[in-house]
């Protein structure tokens, strides 16, 4: 009963009139940069980081805040996909296969409701299993020390390393940047300074609201100046009916179900989220409904089925996310990592004594997702329209004013130019790396978890003396490494596995 | 144009300078096992690592921009340099107005078009955000005007 306590405190905090305005207005921003294609919740969440500080809200609002994005960008990158088929987030691909057709039928406006229905129910079943299973995760969490947290910031780099990405070398060296950038200042416990090149901007450290803007908002201006050379199409077909009938939710039912099922266990894995979720459930309910359903199947011309189930999924997924950083401080995401490292400026340590060291902080943002989801619902359905019309923003209109909403807040930090060169000079390589494909999630965990890795590790260290054995100390160290060391290796073999198996295929095709 | 070796090699410089600047990093007084300079030689022998694979792995070309991208790229680039640097000495609304008529006008919009919009931008983000949200911003040329 005590989970019910607390999720009644959590309605305390999340009901207050701030923290209300702030849900809706995040599910307002969310849905918006949702629709908008290139924009997504990892660049509006990097330009608010600087504002909640300058808004001086306390933690619990800007985590309500951002989530809110989070989850609304999620609703809102379904529009794009469904009415001109390019998704406006990466796990709305699956949307567009089954959504954009429907579109082309002249079903726009079904597919767009009931996809927001499934959208709801898949948030809404996910956020009451982090009910559930959160508080259980982190009942272990007590017999966390320095050791274990190393062992544990290890695993995290590894689970982005390893699931996240294609590349897992570019991931690693993501992580390896990030580490780098957050040596950078005066270190805390020798009054060495670090890398700052004599210069006295750089004595305290590079700000995160400056690397974070520079990483997404900046660098997203040239890839956005690319797709905008190659030209977005933005003729939108007819919406026709608005709204789903009885008919269409008892046909997609059960694949909401099981898309929500199957996004909620995804979202769990640390570093997977919304995309693995919705493209396994759509293969999931392909198979389904043609064993069951043969006649009816219609995957690929516009399967309400298959809609439902991609969209459950997603949303679930991206909710249940929140469990992983929530107990361990390891995030999926670009958005979550972002999250992480706002906790971290309030000087709250993120990892598995949250749950215990701010139970209103947790338990108001797992309410606010209750409260977020329902916002959504009931703005997505009747107000598609005005959100589907943020895609005739032309760029010019847009870019300026993303230019000069990450410079204010750049600025606002220190009031120095140095940092919005310093903005700069980081977009544009990061412009460069995003194009190589390196990630940059791992990236910005490594320079949040940087500083904290490091203090641990020296920590530990000191009680042993320099004698590096205790790194592998306790149970939970061996685990963890153990967790970390499988995180990246597993991945690794079964992509090889795979890779085979189409090679021998493609042998056999070949000889017959 | 580039591919996983030139990423490669830059990482590997990268992770040279790392220990080249940090070699010398140690505190003056030691009063732990572990001084300042350890967990840079780490990043750089990870990061020198993940160069080393990736030079001899290679492949992974990235396909080149469509001409006239890349000038476009350097464009929007230029712009944003020299708008962090005049925004001090030449103040928000000022430095504001300019970059957002060069920005808008590199991704298409008429002399017309940037024009307005740069005027109703950089007023009203002073408005919005000196007056209302309190964020300091510099005045600049326009000193006392505001």
């Amino acid at each position: 009963m005590d989970t019910l306590a607390f999720l009644m405190t959590g309605f305390a905090v999340a009901m207050t009139p701030t923290n209300l305005a702030l849900a809706a207005l995040g599910a307002v921003v969310g849905t918006m940069v949702g629709v908008l294609p290139g924009l997504g919740p990892v660049n509006a969440v990097a330009m608010l980081v600087p504002v909640v500080f300058a808004l001086g809200l306390p933690p619990e609002s800007s985590m309500i805040l951002m989530a809110a994005i989070y989850i609304g960008s999620e609703y809102g990158g379904r529009i794009s996909a469904i009415l001109i088929n390019v998704p406006g987030e990466a796990s709305a691909v699956m949307t567009a296969l089954e959504g954009y057709p429907l579109s082309r039928q002249g079903k726009a406006g079904i597919a767009l409701s009931l996809s927001a229905w499934t959208s709801f129910v898949g948030s809404m079943l996910a956020t009451v299993g982090i009910v559930v299973a959160a508080p259980i995760l982190s009942k272990w969490a007590l017999a966390f020390g320095p050791v274990e947290y190393v062992g544990l910031m290890v695993f995290a780099f590894a689970c982005l390393t390893g699931l996240l990405a294609d590349e897992p070398v570019k991931a690693l060296l993501a992580v390896g940047i990030g580490l780098a950038l957050s040596v950078v200042g005066i270190d805390p416990n020798s009054g060495v300074y670090r890398y700052t090149f004599d210069m006295p901007n750089l004595i305290d450290g590079i700000q995160f609201a400056t690397i974070v803007i520079g990483l997404f908002a900046i660098s997203e201006l040239m890839l956005l100046y690319e797709s905008h050379k190659e030209g977005i199409p933005t003729k939108v077909e007819r919406m026709g009916r608005s709204l789903f009938n009885w008919a269409e939710v008892k046909l997609t039912t059960a694949a909401t179900l099981r898309g929500s099922v199957i996004g909620f266990f995804i979202g769990l894995l640390p570093g997977a989220g919304g995309t693995v979720g919705s493209a396994l459930a759509y293969s999931t309910e392909k198979r389904v409904v043609e064993r069951t359903d043969p006649k009816g199947n219609r995957f690929g011309n516009g399967d309400l089925r298959g809609l439902a189930s991609v969209e459950a999924a997603n949303n679930s997924a991206s909710n249940s996310n929140f469990i992983p950083m929530l107990t361990l401080g390891i995030p999926s995401s670009g958005t979550t990592a972002i999250m992480l490292g706002v906790l971290t400026l309030y000087n709250i340590t993120p990892g598995p004594v949250l749950f215990t060291a701010q139970p209103e902080l947790v338990w108001g943002l797992i309410a606010s997702l209750f409260i977020g989801n329902v916002m959504l619902l009931a703005m997505n359905i009747p107000l598609v329209g005005v959100f589907a019309r943020m895609l005739s923003v032309p760029a010019w209109v847009l870019v300026p004013f993303i230019v000069v909403v990450s410079a204010v807040g750049v600025y606002s930090g220190k009031s120095a130019s140095f940092d919005l060169v310093l903005m700069t000079v980081i977009g544009v390589i990061a412009y460069w790396l995003r194009r190589m494909h390196v990630p940059m999630a791992p990236l910005v965990l490594g320079f949040v978890l940087g500083k904290i890795l490091e203090q641990n590790l020296r920590r530990a260290l000191s009680l042993s003396a320099g004698d590096v054995q205790i790194l592998w100390s306790s149970w939970i160290a061996i685990v963890l490494w153990g967790a970390a060391i499988a995180m990246l290796v597993i991945p690794q073999l079964l992509a090889r596995r795979r890779l085979k198996a189409l090679h021998l295929q493609q042998y056999r095709e070949d000889r017959e | 144009m580039s591919n996983n070796r030139t990423l490669g090699g830059l990482a590997l410089l990268m992770a040279l300078a790392l220990a080249a600047f940090g070699w010398g990093l140690v505190a003056p007084f030691a009063y732990e096992p572990v001084g300042p300079r350890a967990f840079p030689m780490i990043t750089a022998v990870l990061i020198g690592i993940c160069g080393t694979l990736l030079l001899i792995r290679g492949g992974g070309a990235v396909e080149g921009n469509a001409p006239g991208v890349n000038l476009g790229v350097l464009a929007i680039a230029a712009t944003l340099l020299v708008y962090a640097m005049v925004f001090t000495t030449l103040g928000f609304v000022i430095s504001t107005a300019a970059m957002s008529l060069v920005v808008a006008r590199i991704f298409g919009a008429t002399w017309a078009q940037a024009t307005i919009s740069a005027a109703v931008l950089s007023v009203g983000a002073f408005l919005l955000f000196d007056h209302a949200l309190d964020v300091v911003l510099p005045t600049g040329l326009l000193g006392d005007l505001l």
